[in-house]
């Protein structure tokens, strides 16, 4: 408590006090103030119930979505690691590695008739 | 349960209350409605008035309490509130006459305040105070009628310390100087 308080200033002011002349002045003041405010109390239960349910899933989600994150990193980091590179043969190539090219005849059309042409291809 | 919330701090309250306990908002007003009561009556200088500001000012302040961005110094935004909702209740002239006390917090009996002797006292100590300025009635009142101590009026009212002393000097010399003829009375009463 304040001890500095004038006293005989207090017992003056105290006049000004809706309790000294109003018994239960200061309850009644109170509870009409909390029944006016029950609205907005409500009000911010609700709010506080759907931020609650949003901020459980977000703790729920954040985390596993991090983890998820970092996981899919380090797989694609590690795919990412350097390889030897591969040179692709195709399968004709294959076979034909290492033979002698012999001359092989080709069939062309030549003519507007439909004439058909021997050639000679080397493979 | 009213009892351990009546232990939190302001800053705690405010939270509970963000989150709409009622229990935790009537506490809030337990705690404040006086100093908001006088605050008020030191700017409008009528009971119906100060009453009005200080009730539409809690509720007021419960509706944009997420702009309170320092919970614990919740009494001074609080205070800066009720201020501003009684000047502006002056300015607007929007004064009731005194026979048309709200149900709000008025008694519908009959109390001692209609005995005649208290009505003057209580107006000579309305009009005594209404020579203050403004500032030094809500210090004067904050500090000898709820207690409040001056590092307390210092923060609440955003005032240096040193300022509210001052202050609380020359307005306790100017009541006792306005009042001067009713003290023997008080202190009789105040020593009984």
């Amino acid at each position: 408590m304040n001890d500095e308080i004038d006293y005989g200033i207090r017992s003056m002011l105290a006049k000004l006090d809706p309790e000294r002349t109003d018994p239960g002045y200061w309850l009644r003041f109170q509870l009409w103030v909390v029944n006016a405010a029950a609205p907005e109390l409500a009000r911010r239960r609700r709010t506080a119930t759907v931020s609650e349910v949003v901020l459980s899933w977000w703790r729920t989600l954040v985390p596993t979505a991090a983890f998820a994150a970092a996981a899919a990193g380090f797989v694609l980091l590690r795919d990412q690691t350097p390889t030897p590179p591969v040179a692709y043969l195709g399968v004709d190539e294959m076979l034909l590695e290492g033979i002698e090219a012999p001359v092989m005849p080709a069939f062309e059309i030549a003519g507007p008739e439909g004439e058909v042409v021997v050639v000679n291809e080397v493979y | 349960m009213v009892a351990r919330l009546r232990e939190l701090s302001d800053s705690e309250l405010v939270g509970r209350v963000r989150r709409g306990e009622e229990d935790a908002f009537g506490v809030l007003v337990e705690r404040y409605m006086r100093p908001a009561y006088a605050v008020a009556l030191a700017v409008t200088g009528r009971h119906e008035d100060a009453q009005d500001a200080a009730q539409e000012s809690v509720l007021v302040a419960l509706q944009r309490l997420d702009e309170c961005r320092s919970p614990e110094k919740f009494a001074g935004w609080l205070m800066t509130i009720v201020r501003n909702r009684a000047r502006n209740l002056v300015r607007r002239e929007v004064l009731r006459d005194t026979d048309q006390v709200p149900e709000s917090a008025s008694s519908r009996t009959p109390t001692p305040e209609r005995d005649l002797e208290t009505l003057e006292l209580r107006e000579s100590l309305h009009d005594a105070l209404q020579t203050l300025p403004e500032i030094q009635q809500q210090i004067v009142l904050l500090h000898d009628l709820e207690g409040w101590k001056h590092r307390e009026i210092a923060q609440r009212l955003e005032i240096p310390s040193g300022t509210v002393r001052s202050h609380l000097h020359f307005a306790r010399k100017a009541l006792r100087s306005a009042l001067g003829a009713l003290r023997p009375h008080d202190n009789d009463e105040a020593a009984g």
